[in-house]
């Protein structure tokens, strides 16, 4: 607790005075004219692009008209991101030194302005093994030396439109409500910031959005039905889900209230979900609350409230957060892909892992009896092209099945040229009754396309 | 040990060698990631020579054309939003910023809808509309709708445009009849003929009945961007809408005889061929007016045939209108030897050039009028309600009410629109005892995003009510906080937009950034409540509240933020904020007295 309240302090510390001549009226908008910049950065060429250049200029062509009414006009890009990394991290087998690739690569066809195909694949990594090579390995299940990963599986199919603009002769004066949007195939949620759901499933959605009742001012539906793909770590596998998502904006505060029905496959037990929340700024102050809850048929229910506060501060784009959470017995994501983290992620970076190779998070984010917080600051530099992330956090046993644990970590990012990115981790773990500290790091490089 | 809890157990099979085939695809795609990546598209194109060329080939006729035969609708045009849209000063730096902060991936994706014909050009997406193509700088021109064939539904603005000069067909709502009888008559001494000499004219009017549906309209008013990010929405809340289910069109509203209103059309010619006018039908108003209005030279806006025949646009920006060039007082005083640029050396220029100005000032004037029509339409300023007033303190709430059937209020851009109410309380003594949405020494109102606000040297309004809604970002951590413009550099300071990866239908926004909405829903109202402390009550007396309902075209914070990139014409971004501000309209106002015992 010491090691952390220290480190809280040094986030708090005073901000540098703003540095301006005597009788200068910092804030006042300039009167000298700003010419225009001639250092406009062009326009990224995907690796691939068919159809009319992605977001580029030049005439645009008519399309295919179809039978419904829809014109058609399509364009294909490639996209993705890889990254590269250097990883040694304590996990909860033994420490693994590692360098670990991950290559996201994603394929866009576009139709019209609302109707799409997106097919996406992870080439490099196949359930939990990224390709690349072990350095040093305490963990029995993993060996030494080269890793392969290497996979052509579809991660992501799915279509996703809109039926008043696929048959747009339903309504030719647009005086009926037909835009009900929908998405069919294998897709990524993602609900109640991943808390709730954050897995690929297949699945249809079907939604309604822009609705406008009374006493709001933006209202959104989506129901799912979810038959395959559905992973529920904590509770076995699921053969189906069924949810009703919802956002509801009203003038002061934004709403997400989310339910779901997972059930369970080869005689696992069916689960219900829950997650609300509300998100709103009050005088410099940002605030969002979640609740979660998940409950199975043999009664075991388990919860985790989580609050998260922040402030710009004066003169800067830097951003002090405070984050707090309590989770009572075991709460249980509904559904949650492999690598992507527990429940408590959203805490602080301490509870995040990294997406690449075996970098776990600093502190567990399984939120069984637990109750933590996480302190931090964000600074921007050099306009936004640096960052660092500097937190403290703290994991409190609240059964004696777990013990109390800290953790101090900084995260470094910097932008290279138009697309690329190298990023460094640290971080400085204590367990209660451990004889050290231990540290985690990693060093990697992104590049976008 | 609770380290790493959440990573999946290595599966037992795991490799522990890469095959010589298995390293080769590696390195492979690897290098050819990075070879393809590393393209970027020329940066250098020379407007100049794009220009050139340009200039011959008549592939876009400009407005000026059209306005041989279309005097009225042109005038109307020449002062609207659409006609505005490129020449904004604004604009250009917000979509430079965005450009620039996303490093380029948002291509031409804002500036299609603002000038379609130089984006079809191949013109650079930032530059100074002072070297752009004169067509080019017409924004939403009249062949934007009149050369488009196809219905696109919500497209996001990129319409295909058919190319071809004035002889070749335009598409309108009622197709061919006329036109026809004006070609065959005789009567109008018209010629479809490119080679031939006479009075040029389309040689068809397609029928195009979709120009009159909300659907055209949507092909710009229901944007969203290349993530998936829902930015406008004004298409999708109509179909929602009691004027959907009523069977009223955007059209009816915003081309009728009465802004924001559906009253009824006015009917008159299409067109005037040679001073003869065709035959009256419904006529519709091309002035679309909105809560837009130009910050620039009134030279410039506008567009003014006049003008551009006698004075280049950078001549133009010479001319001095605050210090009354060409005006007979002015004139009467100018000293022997006073300098004037080469352009506007005689009087005689000058004089001409503050009949053009004065011409466009009027006309101005009249946009503005129709501009608070279209405002008071939508907003409804109701009572002032009294609950509570003692020596211990006053309470009061007033009422703001959406006065539109057809969408939210605001709608659109509603990000960027400042819609707020200015309410001040005043003692016995006529002493100012309250104030809520005041404006700081920028022309800001004092939310979070005013400089003097974040800089802490003023404090924020806590009673300020505005129905700007706001772009939200998720931070890395820290939950969400308000942005001025829709980028989130938290999880990664590398913004690089591409489509997103999630289905964006079915939440309507990609991971990292949203909209919070905060706009009155059609037929709905809001009921802000205001309180006076006991520590600033004035004793017993008759106590006054004043409240004015006050729109503005954008927040003077934006002006700061887009800043960075520089602002056409020469202008200081203090003199843009200026006349933002000198442009916010009170829709409507409120006074309430009262006795305090």
């Amino acid at each position: 607790m010491c090691r952390s309240g220290l480190l809280l302090l040094a986030l708090l510390a005073p901000l540098r005075a703003q540095q301006h001549g005597e009788g200068e009226d910092p804030f006042r908008l300039s009167d000298a004219p700003i010419p225009l910049t001639q250092s406009m950065p062009a326009r990224p060429i995907p690796p691939l692009e068919w159809g009319e250049p992605f977001k580029g200029t030049g005439p645009i062509r008519p399309g295919y008209r179809l039978p419904s009414g829809a014109v058609w006009q399509p364009q294909f890009i490639l996209f993705g991101a890889a990254r590269f990394g250097l990883l040694s991290s304590e996990t909860a087998q033994g420490r693994v030194d590692e360098w670990a690739n991950r290559l996201d690569v994603f394929g866009n066809l576009q139709l019209t302005g609302s109707e799409r195909i997106v097919v996406g694949l992870r080439n490099l990594d196949q359930a939990g093994t990224f390709s690349g090579y072990v350095f040093n390995s305490e963990v029995p299940s993993l060996d030494e030396g080269n890793q392969d990963g290497l996979n052509a599986d579809l991660q992501t199919l799915f279509f996703e439109g809109d039926f008043g603009e696929l048959f747009p002769n339903l309504s030719p004066r647009d005086f009926r409500p037909t835009d009900w949007g929908f998405a069919l195939g294998r897709q990524n949620l993602f609900f109640q910031e991943g808390l709730l759901v954050d897995d690929v499933v297949d699945g249809i959605g079907i939604t309604r959005n822009s609705l406008q009742p009374k006493g709001t001012s933006n209202l959104r539906l989506t129901f799912f039905y979810g038959w395959g793909n559905i992973d529920r770590p904590a509770s076995g596998s699921a053969e189906n889900l069924l949810a009703v998502f919802s956002s509801m904006d009203t003038k002061r505060v934004t709403y997400d209230c989310d339910l779901t029905f997972t059930q369970g496959k080869n005689g696992q037990t069916d689960q219900w979900g829950f997650g609300l929340s509300a998100t709103r700024r009050f005088i410099g102050w940002n605030s969002s609350a979640r609740l979660l809850l998940s409950k199975q048929e043999d009664d075991s229910a388990g919860g985790l409230a989580l609050h998260e506060a922040s402030r710009t501060l004066h003169h800067s784009e830097d951003l002090l957060y405070f984050n707090v959470y309590w989770a009572w017995n075991t709460f249980r994501t509904s559904s949650l892909g492999a690598g992507r983290g527990g429940p408590l992620k959203r805490v602080g970076i301490s509870f995040a892992g990294a997406g690449l190779g075996h970098y776990g998070s600093a502190l567990s984010s399984s939120a069984q009896d637990t109750f933590g917080f996480a302190a931090g600051r964000q600074w921007f530099l050099a306009g936004t092209r640096r960052q660092f992330i500097g937190e403290a956090a703290a994991r409190f046993a609240d059964s004696e099945l777990n013990k109390d644990a800290y953790a101090a970590t900084g995260r470094y990012q910097m932008a290279l040229g138009r697309r690329y990115i190298l990023a460094g981790e640290a971080s400085v773990i204590y367990t209660e009754g451990a004889e050290q500290m231990e540290v985690n790091g990693r060093v990697e490089g992104q590049v976008r396309f | 040990m609770w380290i790493g809890k959440e990573i999946e157990p290595v599966e037992a099979s795991l490799k522990s060698h890469l095959s010589a085939i298995s390293w080769l695809r590696l390195i492979f795609f690897c290098a050819m990631c990075l070879t393809l990546v590393g393209q970027n598209e020329s940066e250098t194109k020379s407007a100049e020579a794009e220009h050139a060329a340009l200039f011959t080939e008549q592939r876009y006729p400009s407005a000026n054309t059209c306005a041989t035969c279309h005097p009225d609708h042109f005038r109307e045009w020449s002062v609207s939003p659409h006609a505005y849209a490129q020449l904004s000063p604004v604009f250009n730096a917000m979509q430079g910023t965005i450009v620039k902060l996303t490093n380029g991936t948002n291509g031409d994706f804002c500036i299609r809808c603002h000038t379609p014909v130089g984006m079809n050009m191949g013109e650079p997406v930032f530059m100074s509309n002072l070297d752009r193509h004169p067509t080019s700088r017409e924004g939403v021109t009249c062949i934007t709708c009149h050369r488009v064939s196809d219905a696109y539904g919500k497209l996001s603005g990129r319409l295909a445009i058919s190319q071809g000069d004035l002889f070749e067909p335009v598409v309108g709502p009622s197709g061919n009849q006329e036109l026809e009888r004006v070609i065959e008559s005789g009567e109008y001494y018209v010629n479809t003929d490119p080679n031939r000499a006479g009075r040029a004219i389309h040689k068809d009017a397609k029928p195009f009945f979709q120009l009159t549906t909300s659907g055209f309209c949507a092909t710009c008013h229901d944007v969203n961007l290349i993530n998936g990010f829902r930015l406008e929405e004004a298409f999708s809340e109509f179909k929602t809408s009691p004027a959907a289910k009523n069977e009223t069109s955007c059209q009816d509203c915003h081309m009728g005889v009465a802004p924001g209103e559906a009253k009824g059309y006015a009917q008159g010619p299409a067109a005037l061929v040679g001073g003869v006018p065709t035959q009256t039908r419904k006529r519709t108003n091309h002035m679309f007016i909105g809560p837009d209005y130009s910050v620039i030279h009134p030279a410039l806006f506008p567009h003014n045939t006049r003008a551009t025949e006698m004075a280049t646009l950078r001549e133009w920006l010479t001319f001095d209108d605050a210090a009354g060039w060409g005006s007979e007082s002015f004139e009467a005083k100018v000293a022997p030897g006073t300098e004037f640029p080469e352009r506007w050396k005689t009087a005689d220029d000058r004089f001409e050039a503050r009949d053009v100005i004065n011409q466009n000032k009027a006309l101005l004037a009249e946009a503005n009028q129709a501009r608070l029509k279209v405002l008071q339409a939508g907003y409804k300023l109701g009572e002032v309600q009294v609950k509570k007033a003692s020596q211990a303190g006053l309470s009061f709430s007033v009422e703001v009410a959406n006065g539109t059937t057809g969408h939210g209020v605001p709608t659109g851009f509603d990000a960027e629109r400042l819609v707020f109410l200015r309410v001040k309380v005043y003692s016995p003594d006529d002493q100012l005892i309250f104030i809520s949405g005041d404006l700081d020494p920028n022309g800001d109102v004092r939310d979070e995003h005013s400089l003097y606000v974040h800089g802490g040297a003023l404090p924020q309004d806590p009673y300020l009510f505005t129905l700007q809604s706001k772009f939200i970002t998720r931070m890395e951590r820290g939950g969400e906080r308000e942005q001025i413009l829709a980028l989130n550099v938290s999880p990664d300071p590398l913004p690089f937009l591409r489509p997103s990866t999630n289905s964006t239908i079915l939440t309507g926004r990609p991971g990292a950034v949203r909209k919070h909405k905060q706009g009155i829903a059609p037929g709905d109202a809001r009921f802000p409540e205001y309180e006076v402390k006991k520590r600033d009550m004035r004793g017993s007396g008759t106590y006054r509240i004043q409240v004015e309902l006050i729109a503005g075209m954008i927040p003077v914070n934006l002006i700061s933020a887009i800043q960075g990139v520089g602002f056409d014409y020469g202008l200081s971004p203090r003199q843009i904020a200026d006349r933002v501000v000198a442009g916010h309209l009170t829709i409507a106002s409120r006074e309430v007295t009262f006795d305090v015992p």
